[in-house]
């Protein structure tokens, strides 16, 4: 197994298959001699012991029950835990001497760092050490901003790049989806940042060309292309979906407000532009996920395929249509969908049974 | 993960390693200029909410421009047009005004600051503070006069009211630093304002379409806040207004520190020293 989420996948297979196995025999269309239920029995079990060593996967529903309670408080519990560094730094600051401060602000980060380290090798789970870096991360990204604030240092977009490269050290070392995701998202800001400074603008005015998020969006995208993530437990589907929403977040924008691109057009001709390139990205994305077998990249497609639909539906309908008029039609594009997709997934069935 | 762990740590090292060199390296050798000023122009940073623990610890730099307004309360503004900043200046920033005002046909005027990162020159209780305070009191003896001869008009009675605060303000209270020119090249604009009366300072200025012209505005200053070092702000949090959420200053009020201001090597300030002024005491 390479990682927690194929060794939790594999529990629920040998969960799944004891389940059936009684079925069958209810039904009386199978029965297991003595010997091979205990040679069957004997081999999940050392294998369930593994891969519980290992991973320390789930292997009944009320261990995954209390699993997923543990992940919402772990999640609430880091939050809290850096909000509370955050603002204990911000109760106290002006007590300290510059020296003491820049003390603090250098030995926070590693010391949490090292915390974190020492609580992995000593905790299965990984639920504490996710939760302590965290705030190793908040410490960084502290470590920074204060002292940029206590020495009036000008601020730079390279500060982005710094705040991603330690997240995803973090996430790779602890294996936390969240300060992945975090630091994808401060290097997309980081070259959306850099692509405008090098055509002679502020970095911080950024947003307001959604189009410098594209590249970036691309190149999250295609990570997982070059490098395979079969060990990290959903890190995959975090570069996938986020490479998708930095480019089709920017294009539902341009699709309202033409005004804000860098193409020398009338803004209805970018906003009408943006809107069919949206419709066929949405919809070239879902393909893609059914060609690959990404359901979170079918996800994503779908999620925004709609949301343009109704973005048009809204522009052309809601000043014209009487209110009731209006959702129905919504609700009858929606039954639409559903059809379609129903019988899509009727026709993939046909052919893997075909296949089969 | 070891070398995952490992690699995050030589980040974190080298990374404050950098950033205090960089601070060294600022403050090395002698200032490129070393102003004092007082509470006018520094005056202690507001306080809200929950940050309002770490009130006194930082002052924000309040500046001000000559505009090309004529109305003299609005040439003032820090939103207005500064009277130096044309079209030739824009040019001369690098800003490319042909093609902005061949993109202002295919788009809507206005919709899009764009902010473009100079050097300011700010200049202390020099020629644009006179101007702006003889322009300021003509006016104020115009209305004057105007309110004299039309004793019975209420509205000339209040516009003379709130130009006569304004012009108290502006001789005891308001800041005396004019932003009076900008520039890319900090070793040019050293030598073109050397004297002890200026200050360079990075900031941005935003790029606007109006209807015939594309406008830059002072959009802020880079460093539009200074932190003040423990045993000044000490100083500084004794005295009543400092803490709270509104500033101490009216249109009567004068000011009660003034403050040593040195800017660096990357033009990145830092406070020297604070003295009280024992006679606002």
């Amino acid at each position: 197994m390479d990682n927690k989420q194929k060794a939790q996948q594999r529990a629920e297979q040998i969960q799944a298959f004891y389940n059936e196995i009684s079925l069958l025999e209810d039904a009386d269309m199978l029965r297991l001699d003595d010997d091979q239920r205990q040679r069957i029995s004997h081999y999940h079990e050392g294998l369930l012991k593994s891969l519980t060593d290992a991973y320390d996967i789930d292997t009944s529903s009320r261990q995954k029950q209390l699993s997923r309670g543990m992940k919402i408080v772990s999640f609430i519990g880091a939050l809290a835990l850096a909000a509370s560094v955050f603002f204990l730094f911000h109760q106290f600051w002006g007590y300290f001497g510059t020296p003491l401060q820049v003390s603090i602000l250098v030995a926070a980060p590693l010391m949490t760092l090292y915390v974190t380290y020492w609580v992995s090798q000593r905790e299965a789970t990984g639920y504490f050490a996710k939760m302590l870096s965290m705030v190793s991360f908040v410490c960084f990204v502290l470590n920074l901003v204060m002292l940029g604030q206590i020495f009036n240092i000008t601020q730079s977009e390279n500060v982005l790049l710094l705040f991603a490269v330690y997240g995803v050290l973090l996430a790779y070392a602890f294996d936390v989806r969240l300060l992945l995701a975090m630091g994808i998202l401060a290097f997309a800001g980081f070259i959306a940042a850099r692509t405008y400074t090098w055509s002679g603008m502020y970095w911080l005015s950024t947003g307001e060309r959604p189009e410098n998020f594209f590249i970036p969006a691309v190149l999250i995208f295609t990570v997982p292309l070059l490098w395979k993530q079969e060990k990290y437990s959903g890190f995959t589907p975090v570069y996938r979906v986020f490479g998708s929403l930095l480019f089709l977040v920017p294009v539902l924008v341009l699709s309202n407000w033409g005004a804000s691109s860098y193409l020398p057009w009338d803004p209805s001709v970018i906003e009408g532009a943006y809107q069919v390139t949206g419709f066929v990205l949405s919809a070239a994305l879902i393909a893609l996920g059914i060609r690959k077998h990404w359901p979170d990249v079918i996800n994503t497609g779908n999620a925004f395929f709609v949301l343009f639909l109704y973005t048009k539906f809204f522009d052309w309908w809601w000043e014209i249509m009487p209110k009731y008029l209006f959702f129905l039609v919504i609700a009858l594009t929606s039954l639409l969908l559903l059809y379609l997709y129903k019988h899509l997934r009727r026709h993939s069935q046909l052919t893997e049974d075909k296949h089969a | 993960m070891r070398k995952f762990v490992l690699a995050a740590a030589i980040l974190l090292l080298l990374v404050n390693l950098i950033v205090l060199a960089g601070v060294a390296y600022n403050r090395s050798g002698a200032p490129l200029f070393s102003i004092e000023l007082t509470e006018r122009e520094l005056p202690v940073r507001r306080a809200f909410g929950v940050i309002r623990e770490n009130a006194a610890t930082a002052v924000s730099i309040k500046w001000n421009i000559l505009g090309q307004d004529k109305d003299p309360i609005r040439m003032l503004s820090t939103r207005g047009l500064p009277s130096w900043l044309q079209e030739e200046k824009l040019v001369e920033l690098g800003v490319d005004v042909e093609e902005l005002e061949r993109q202002r046909d295919s788009s809507q005027p206005g919709t899009i600051p764009m902010l473009k990162e100079v050097v300011l020159v700010l200049e202390y209780d020099g020629d644009a503070y006179r101007q702006a305070l003889s322009l300021a009191e003509r006016r104020e003896v115009e209305l004057q006069r105007q309110s004299s001869s039309s004793p019975d008009d209420a509205a000339l009675a209040n516009r003379l009211r709130i130009l006569s605060n304004y012009v108290t303000n502006l001789k005891q209270s308001q800041s005396r630093l004019y932003v009076i020119d900008a520039g890319l090249d900090i070793q040019d604009l050293r030598k073109k304002y050397a004297g002890k009366e200026y200050l360079l300072i990075r900031g941005e200025i935003s790029l606007w379409w109006s209807e015939n012209a594309v406008d830059g505005r002072i959009f802020h200053l880079s460093t539009g806040q200074i932190h003040i070092p423990l045993p000044f702000w000490r100083i500084l949090a004794d005295l009543p207004g400092a803490q709270g959420h509104f500033p101490h200053q009216t249109a009567s009020a004068k000011p009660r520190y003034t403050v040593r201001l040195n800017i660096g090597k990357r033009l990145e300030p830092w406070i020297e020293s604070v003295t009280l002024i024992e006679s606002a005491e």
